[in-house]
């Protein structure tokens, strides 16, 4: 049951209507049983593979917390986690790669490629699962003792498909207390969920026709055509995430339980080490906390330029968490790269900043940022290496024909990617109006609906729900793209 | 909990007073303005017309049947009935409304297949519901409505004004209410007699297919049912036929002759004229894929076609 569904909306309202009926202490049980029922709808081995990855942590948690020497047990519990991980996502990779070395060595071995479909979330719940095995062995957090509250952690269904990858300490104590209706809370959760709906159906999904109408069909458009399209690209996908994250998080506020926000301006950074303070924060600040900061601590003694090699093993890392492939390695390499770039010319880049003037300068970091963040989202789109060879390929080629194609009355092509005049002018429209609110709402965009004045605020609500209905993509192709990493 | 409830209540009445009406001029526009190079809207457009012969099913024959080749052969009049990707649910409603828009046809071709008994396994959208949203509150077209489509849609779009128009709103957009264009949108439908014919002779190969197991699907034998008894309240006769088809298929799709041996049996049971053309053309040089001709595969079975089942005794 994926959010972008009218069931979704049926069995949210049952299950928040069904959830204040019931008495406080009921309520933990009733969520944890909508959660079930919605993970149930992937399929039993969906299902029973989570049901399975609990009971593995369940006791895991419970023995680390009680060893002496936890070191042991705890590498147990990252490796079976990883191990899981690595079967369902990585496998087949791993098989067909080493198939191809073999092959390239003469050496008549062939590893078998096995029909495995990947279920639904592992890699949000696997990291949330080694996650809280750390927090215990490093005492951060408590075991749970409750093997109830730890399915209800694993199975909370606004998280489960594509995060945020909350940690156990911040969801398990909040799930674990059915929390009391709180008016303010509640309605801000409404709120969230109308403006995720929003950026998803009528903006996220909009710019999907665009994207897709040059990458279904690449040799048919010139580089200037190509080149917006990959741009679009970022934006496509900061307001699928982003609306996801917003239907996520305000279904979760409805039961009272505040989950991790994920986003924070990230189209708005000046280079890529504030992208990613700003971008999917839940899974950088995991990195951080679990990989970058323990490998940063334990090398310390190996030199300057040990820091620079834990961030480019955190972000290659970062890269294959988004899925296996070649692609998904240049694209963590391209921003560890990037970054271990940015804490060398840390100073340059001072000076440089001193010598032009602020809007400029923050004008072309904000330009270059998006640039090159668009640059690497070409191999996490690509599906091959080539793929996106071909693609920045096309980049270079045919702009004279696409800028005399402007003049000759080509314009909806090359331009507007054959997107529709009607379709382009919502979106320049919606998505002029997005930033302007993004830049005003210094908080958060969906603030623009917590309007003081009741008129304005109603107003405000009415017309968003009519954009939705009247120009919202009920039926388009384009999934939730995070659902596949 | 009091404050929230009542604040819902004030939003579902004042969508509910804004989409009423809206509803009524969104139907009002639509059913007037039909956008006929929409091939199910240019048969619902149809009015008080006689044709000799009718044929109809799905792509296999909005994209195979040569009504203009008929025509000229057999020195009489038809129209292609057949739309793309659709089950004998949709087919049934295409036929209902052709009918009782005052058509009428002396000759009806229905072209079967185990295909269109397993539509729900072998098309992305057997039946099409935004072509018959104005239609909904009709009981026969209700009742397609309700065997097609999940309940909760059809109370949905059945009874919450304006629901249908919104989840399909590339269908049916604000701006042309608002425009209130009603220019006539340009279709060759017209100039080839409702045929949609394939182009060209290219092959695209015995790949490799997603494996089946086809039997009767209970609401797709209904419909074929329906067809026929409409057929007989109408008083017209009609021939059942199956287009040809690569035999290769049948490695894909298990029980495709036992589904055969079914629609011979419902088809005798109800004394329906059936001619079986499925192997008639066997070439892959006539093929475009496993289940419909190219080019010159249609020229070959449109003198088939009209050779053949003109040639029935019980043709006026």
């Amino acid at each position: 049951m994926f959010f972008n569904s009218f069931n979704f909306i049926v069995f949210l309202a049952g299950l928040v209507l069904s959830f204040y009926l019931f008495p406080k202490t009921i309520r933990p049980y009733l969520l944890l049983l909508g959660s079930l029922f919605a993970y149930s709808l992937f399929g039993w081995k969906n299902f029973v593979l989570l049901l399975g990855v609990s009971i593995f942590n369940y006791l895991t948690g419970i023995s680390i917390e009680k060893a002496k020497s936890k070191k042991m047990l705890l590498t147990v519990s990252i490796l079976g986690n990883l191990l899981l991980l690595f079967f369902f996502k990585y496998f087949n990779f791993f098989s067909g790669s080493t198939n191809d070395v073999f092959k390239f060595l003469q050496i008549d071995i062939s590893l078998p490629l096995l029909d495995i479909i990947l279920p639904i979330g592992i890699s949000y719940y696997v990291f949330q699962a080694i996650g809280y095995n750390l927090d215990i062995a490093s005492e951060k957090a408590a075991a749970e003792k409750n093997y109830i509250h730890l399915v209800s952690y694993f199975f909370f269904f606004p998280k489960i498909m594509q995060g945020p990858v909350d940690r156990p300490r911040n969801l398990l104590p909040q799930l674990k207390q059915g929390s009391e209706f709180n008016y303010e809370n509640f309605v801000d959760g409404l709120r969230r969920i109308l403006w995720g709906f929003f950026l998803k159906l009528v903006i996220a999904d909009r710019l999907f026709v665009l994207v897709d109408n040059v990458w279904k069909n690449i040799d048919a458009f010139g580089g200037l055509s190509v080149a917006i399209s990959v741009s679009l690209f970022t934006l496509q996908l900061y307001f699928d995430f982003l609306g996801y994250t917003e239907i996520a998080l305000g279904s979760a506020q409805l039961f009272g339980i505040k989950l991790m926000e994920n986003f924070d301006k990230p189209l708005s950074s000046k280079n890529i080490t504030e992208f990613w303070r700003r971008w999917h924060i839940s899974l950088s600040t995991w990195l951080n906390e679990y990989l970058y900061n323990p490998m940063a601590i334990g090398w310390r003694d190996l030199g300057k330029y040990s820091m620079h090699l834990a961030v480019f093993i955190t972000f290659f890392i970062a890269g294959i968490w988004h899925g296996a492939g070649i692609t998904f390695m240049i694209f963590g390499s391209l921003h560890g790269i990037a970054l271990v770039y940015e804490i060398f010319t840390k100073k340059s880049r001072k000076k440089w900043a001193k010598k032009l003037p602020k809007g400029l300068y923050d004008f072309l970091s904000l330009k270059l940022t998006f640039i090159y963040v668009s640059f690497t989202l070409i191999f996490l789109k690509s599906n091959t290496l080539e793929r996106a060879f071909v693609v920045i390929k096309s980049i270079g080629q045919g702009w004279k024909n696409d800028i005399t194609g402007i003049f000759n009355g080509n314009i909806s092509k090359v331009l507007f990617l054959n997107g529709g005049s009607s379709n382009i002018a919502i979106l320049v429209v919606l998505l002029l109006l997005f930033f302007m609110i993004e830049t005003y709402f210094k908080e958060k965009s969906y603030k623009v609906l917590n309007q003081k004045n009741t008129f304005v605020r109603w107003t405000i609500y009415f017309g968003i729900l009519a954009i939705i209905a009247f120009f919202g993509q009920f039926h388009s192709d384009a999934e939730f793209i995070y659902v596949n990493f | 909990m009091k404050k929230i409830g009542i604040n819902i209540i004030l939003v579902v009445v004042i969508c509910f007073l804004v989409c009423y009406p809206m509803s009524n001029i969104f139907n009002n526009y639509f059913h007037n303005n039909l956008d006929v190079s929409l091939k199910p809207n240019w048969i619902l457009s149809k009015k008080n017309q006689h044709f000799d012969f009718g044929v109809l099913g799905s792509s296999r024959v909005i994209n195979l049947v040569d009504i203009q080749a008929i025509e000229q052969k057999n020195k009489n009049e038809g129209i292609n009935l057949g739309v793309s990707g659709t089950g004998l649910a949709e087919s049934y409603i295409l036929l209902s409304k052709f009918l009782k828009n005052g058509n009428s046809i002396d000759t009806l071709f229905l072209e079967i297949n185990p295909n269109l008994l397993n539509a729900e396994m072998s098309f992305s959208l057997p039946f099409h519901p935004y072509f018959y949203f104005q239609y909904i509150k009709e009981d026969e077209i209700g009742e397609v409505y309700k065997d097609c489509v999940p309940d909760l849609k059809y109370y949905l779009w059945r009874f919450v004004p304006m629901a249908s128009y919104f989840e399909y709103n590339n269908f049916f957009p604000l701006a042309a209410v608002i425009k209130n264009n009603k220019q006539v949108a340009l279709n060759d439908f017209d100039k080839f007699d409702g045929s949609e014919l394939m182009k060209g002779n290219e092959f695209a190969g015995l790949i490799k297919l997603e494996e089946k197991k086809l039997g009767i699907n209970d609401i797709d034998k209904k419909y074929l049912l329906k067809i026929i008894d409409l057929a007989k309240a109408k008083k017209i006769p009609l021939i059942a036929y199956t287009a040809p088809e690569l035999k290769e298929i049948g490695k894909y799709e298990q029980g495709r002759k036992a589904v055969y041996y079914e629609i011979y049996k419902i088809l005798e049971n109800k004394k329906i004229d059936y001619h079986n053309f499925s192997s008639v053309v066997s070439d892959t040089l006539y093929f475009r894929d496993y289940l419909h001709l190219n080019e010159n595969g249609i020229k070959q079975f449109s003198n088939i076609m009209a050779d053949s089942l003109f040639a029935n005794p019980i043709l006026p």
